[in-house]
This record gives C-alpha cells, structure tokens and sequence, in this order.
C-alpha cells in the first residue's frame, strides 16, 4: 500500500500517542471519546522544543495549499489558508505540528519552489495519493506527518472502543463517518482514512515490525 | 521564466533562507493534474497576504480544562 519507513511509522504513532496525553488535549489520558484540542497540541509542541510556534489563519485567494510549514532558527510559523471549513484547518494544523514532532534534519529543505516540484512530480497529495511509492525522506515526511496526525485526531484505541460500543448497543459494527466526523471535528476524509482496514493494518504491521525488531535487537 | 510565478517565489526563498530559513513544507489538497506555475502563484499570493497584514491568530478554543 504505503512504502514507507515502519521505524518512522512507529515514530509518529508513539509521538501522536504523547500529544493525546499531554495537558488538555482530551478530557483525560485515555478518554479520547471526544475532539483533540489543537490550541492544546501547540502548546504542547512549543513547551517540548522551547520554541514561538506562530499559527496563522491567512487569506489568500487558493484551492490547491491547505497550509505551510516555515521553520526559522528562532520560530515556526504555519500558515493555514482562511476559507476552509474547521474540520480541515484543524486537520492542517495537526499535520504541520506532526512534522515538528517527527522530523528530522534530513527531511529538512528550505527551497520552496523545490519542495513544490518535488511534491507534485512524485504525485504526494495526501495519503489517497501515494500512488507512485514515494520513497524520499521529504515526500515520507508528508505520509508520516499525516498518518501522525490522524493518530492524533481519531486514535485507533479509540475507534476499537467505538466499535465496541456499537456491538454492545446492538447496532451494527460500523461508524458513521459524518457523525464521527462531527464529534472529532476533522474532514470526513480522513475519519474514512483512519476506518479503513488496509490503514489500520498498515499501521498495525508497521509497529509489529519494528517491535520484532527490537525483541530481536535485545536477545 | 525570469517573471515566472515560480522564480518569484525561489526569489523569496533566497531572501527567507538569509533570514534563518531552515526548513518548508506545503500540504497540497489539490490532484496531480495541477501545474507548479499554479501551486508558485498560490504561495505568491499566501505571502502577499501576509505583507499585507491580512492574517489573524488561528485560535481554536478547544482545549480541554484537565489541568
């Protein structure tokens, strides 16, 4: 499906899996039934690295950039296009902070014009669109960036436990992608993204490889 | 292509890499079919704006009161 990395799977599993317990970003560690708090997602990621992260709504005429991304020696600054609906600003805005988090210096270009090329010649529009196997750190960036921030927004613990809750009601086992939707205040997009059985085994395989590694690693 | 919407927009990047750029990402919602010149113009016009002053804090009011 996706080739990508497990290690950098894993990483932005487990770094989406600190954001959802830090301060305020659900009700309460664990209880995720609810939306995730993006302001609560900021200060999180400005209190790890110590740093002004700036978040701007911004309008400007567009339909192809949801956001931008511009790390500086002494600041951050995301920009998120103004006439989007809530659920893709926020989901903007998640993504742009995931990339704070897993990042590393080798997914690092400060060549604008480039990175555009870049991600339109290797076809890296969204995780629907990772048709061409796009195997470059930068263009892995963007696909781990956003699987984090779906972790993050629609956390498969809890999308197991919704599940459950509708088996248990007597419905059948199937979440409703708007009313989903609604509740975790994303695009429905990305819910259908998250629900899907070949993301969650992607994911799901993801980490047992790299959880067979380290057993292996340790004997 | 000196005018181009895109040697516009490396001409800006030059100018943020001297000012500490580091790194810069884009998320595109768009399809495949888009042209760069298309996407450049965008971020010509998202930095216009900016120069312009016409971007407020994105503030959600979402936080969770837990702590």
């Amino acid at each position: 499906m996706y080739l990508i990395d497990d290690e950098r799977v894993e990483n932005a599993i487990m770094a989406a899996d600190a954001v959802c317990k830090a301060p305020g970003v659900y009700r309460s560690p664990g209880d995720y039934s609810g939306h995730a708090s993006i302001d609560a997602m900021l200060a999180y990621v400005q209190t790890k690295f110590d740093i002004q992260v700036h978040l701007w709504d911004v309008s400007f005429q567009g339909t192809n950039i949801g956001s931008r991304l511009e790390v500086y020696k002494d600041r951050i600054e995301i920009s998120v296009r103004s006439d989007q609906d809530i659920g893709w600003k926020r989901f903007c805005a998640a993504k742009e902070l995931m990339h704070l988090l897993i990042d590393s210096a080798q997914d690092y270009s400060p060549y604008g014009n480039d990175r555009i090329d870049e991600m339109l010649e290797k076809g890296i529009i969204g995780l629907a669109s990772a048709k061409n196997n796009p195997t470059g750190n930068p263009t892995q960036s963007e696909l781990v960036a956003e699987i984090g921030a779906v972790e993050v927004l629609y956390p498969a613990k809890q999308i197991i436990k919704d599940i459950e809750q509708l088996k248990t009601e007597g419905h059948d086992p199937i979440i409703s992608i708007p009313k989903a939707a609604l509740i975790r205040q994303m695009p429905r997009f990305y819910v259908a993204t998250a629900l899907r059985q070949d993301f969650r085994t992607f994911v799901a395989a993801a980490m047992t490889q790299c959880n067979g590694r380290r057993e292996n690693s340790s004997k | 292509m000196q005018n181009s919407e895109c040697a516009k927009l490396a001409a800006r990047y030059e100018d943020k890499r001297a000012e500490g750029l580091l790194d810069v990402k884009f998320f595109l919602h768009t399809t495949d079919k888009v042209l760069s010149e298309e996407v450049c113009a965008e971020v010509n016009r998202l930095d216009a704006a900016i120069a312009d002053g016409a971007y407020v804090p994105l503030v959600f009011d979402d936080r969770h009161r837990n702590d």
